[in-house]
């Protein structure tokens, strides 16, 4: 952590030895985040490298009593909503096969951090339907449900992270899990992975 | 705890963020509730399906060159945001030179007005008569005998047959009014009154000191229903609010729109760290600069639309 501080203020500093380590040592978290949010490779790439770009132009309001981590996460966040604001919705047709199914481009799984063994036999299909069933769900609540879920981020931080009411927050979350459920119903019987 | 507290407190549970007292009230409704016990048992399923999810890995070779990558951008968004910066400065000189041309325009019009009015007060203009207020002088004891008023030759038989001596100045000398050009269309002013009503909403919470105000539950409530009436309008108006130039207020809509879920949604009154949230989200996006903004801009917008009128009486 000191570390960090300190590689912070050498960035702040000006040093760009300083800027290639902070990335170094970030660019798996943020992407993965970026992955979590995007739901696809070329935008998780391009989201991360847009957080990056931000940090070294906004390094010189950092506080220095904040975590790098935090703060990290909660412009990752952010852009994503900023750019699904400014962006036309993109549609995607269920049926097309999803990016990273065939595994020609990205060959090796990385497990989400709360899987355990015992889920990585689980079958593609139903790897695929619980990734439909995400994007299926309006950036805000999928912004949620990812910190949460994936990230372990409490509902308080989050409620201040995204600058919303704990209440809101909440509310968001649980429409999230019901949406998420109706979505994953439909395919209860064929994958009976659910119960 | 009731069938609903148990629902809001559910993804807590879930998660397992509740406290010991809460944890155990929620549990307590969920074993004699069959409904809270089932939805609970089906989140529990959904989340842990959840756990299937896998991101793909792209590899040490992207890893090794991500930084590459990202320096490369970096130059490239450098040297386009050099060009753009030096195009915005080119365009901010026009765009001044326009201004200062319309500034020059507005004042020469007014210098004209305003020595037209008060010619028209000191001397009478050709095709004008003096009509004195002699008539009923018992009635109209306020006027001064000495009161003039400045009527064309062809009203003054007409006007005195009808509605008898004229009891204020007339308005024959004024330019001719603008009629349809101010009247703005009614989207419009529809969302400008939006606006002045979601900034009034706002400057009350922003102005609150949860220290000295004591707002009563009744006018807290208040503002919640109006921060919801104005949240189900926004809706209405932007499908109202057709593209091209209204984009910039559809945005401010949009963004007023979120804030004001913000407030309705807003759980307690003394709920002080969400509606510091609130403050300070209005704040970081300078919520309340834009509306300036917006209202500065339509207040340009219809001096613009009004100044043509006055150059045509020029002419």
């Amino acid at each position: 952590m000191q570390d960090e501080r300190e590689l912070v203020q050498r960035i702040q500093a000006g040093d760009a030895s300083a800027f290639r380590e902070f990335v170094r040592l970030h660019q798996r978290d943020v992407y993965g985040l970026a992955y979590d949010l995007c739901g696809n490779h070329h935008d998780a790439e391009d989201l991360s490298q847009e957080v990056f770009i931000k940090v070294h132009r906004g390094i010189g309001s950092f506080r220095s009593d904040a975590k790098p981590g935090s703060w990290l996460y909660r412009i990752t966040m952010n852009t994503f909503l900023d750019s699904k604001r400014r962006k036309p919705v993109h549609l995607v047709s269920l049926d097309a096969p999803r990016e990273g199914e065939s595994g020609a481009d990205h060959p090796v799984d990385m497990p989400a951090p709360t899987a355990g063994p015992d889920r990585v036999t689980h079958s593609a299909q139903v790897r695929a339907d619980v990734d439909a069933a995400l994007d299926a769900l309006s950036s805000q609540e999928r912004t949620v449900f990812v910190m949460r879920h994936y990230h372990d981020m409490p509902i308080r931080d989050i409620s201040s992270s995204l600058s919303l009411a704990e209440g809101t927050v909440k509310s968001m979350l649980f429409r999230s899990v019901r949406k998420l459920r109706d979505r994953l119903s439909q395919y209860e019987g064929e994958a009976g992975d659910l119960a | 705890m009731t069938h609903e507290s148990a629902q809001q407190y559910m993804v807590e549970a879930l998660y397992g963020e509740l406290d010991a007292a809460h944890a155990h009230e929620f549990e307590a409704h969920v074993s004699s509730c069959a409904e809270c016990a089932s939805l609970y048992e089906e989140m529990r399923a959904t989340t842990a399906a959840m756990n299937d999810r896998r991101r793909p890995d792209p590899g040490e070779a992207y890893w090794n060159q991500y930084y590459a990558r990202l320096e490369a951008r970096m130059q490239r968004e450098t040297t386009v945001v050099d060009n753009a910066r030096i195009t915005a400065r080119r365009r901010s000189y026009v765009s001044w030179g326009y201004r200062v041309a319309a500034a020059v325009a507005v004042l020469a019009a007014g210098v004209w007005l305003g020595r037209s009015t008060m010619n028209n007060t000191t001397s009478t203009q050709p095709g004008t008569q003096v009509a004195r207020n002699t008539a009923q002088p018992e009635t109209n004891n306020s006027l001064s005998p000495d009161t003039t008023h400045l009527v064309p030759d062809d009203n003054v038989s007409a006007r005195n047959k009808d509605h008898g001596p004229m009891d204020g100045p007339s308005r024959s000398t004024e330019p001719p009014r603008s009629g349809g050009g101010v009247q703005l269309a009614s989207v419009d002013v529809r969302a400008r009154d939006y606006i002045d009503r979601s900034q009034v909403l706002l400057l009350e919470l922003v102005n609150t000191n949860p220290d000295t105000t004591r707002a009563g539950e009744g006018e807290y409530r208040a503002q919640q229903m109006r921060a919801k009436a104005l949240v189900r309008e926004a809706s209405t108006l932007r499908d109202d609010l057709p593209g091209g130039d209204n984009r910039r207020l559809r945005e401010l809509v949009t963004e007023l729109q979120l804030v004001l879920r913000e407030i309705a949604n807003l759980e307690s009154q003394n709920d002080q760290k969400a509606v510091q949230i609130i403050r300070n989200r209005v704040d970081r996006e300078g919520v309340l600069l834009k509306i300036d903004v917006e209202q500065m801009r339509d207040q340009n917008d219809t001096t613009k639309k009004a100044t043509p009128k006055r150059d045509g009486a020029i002419d």
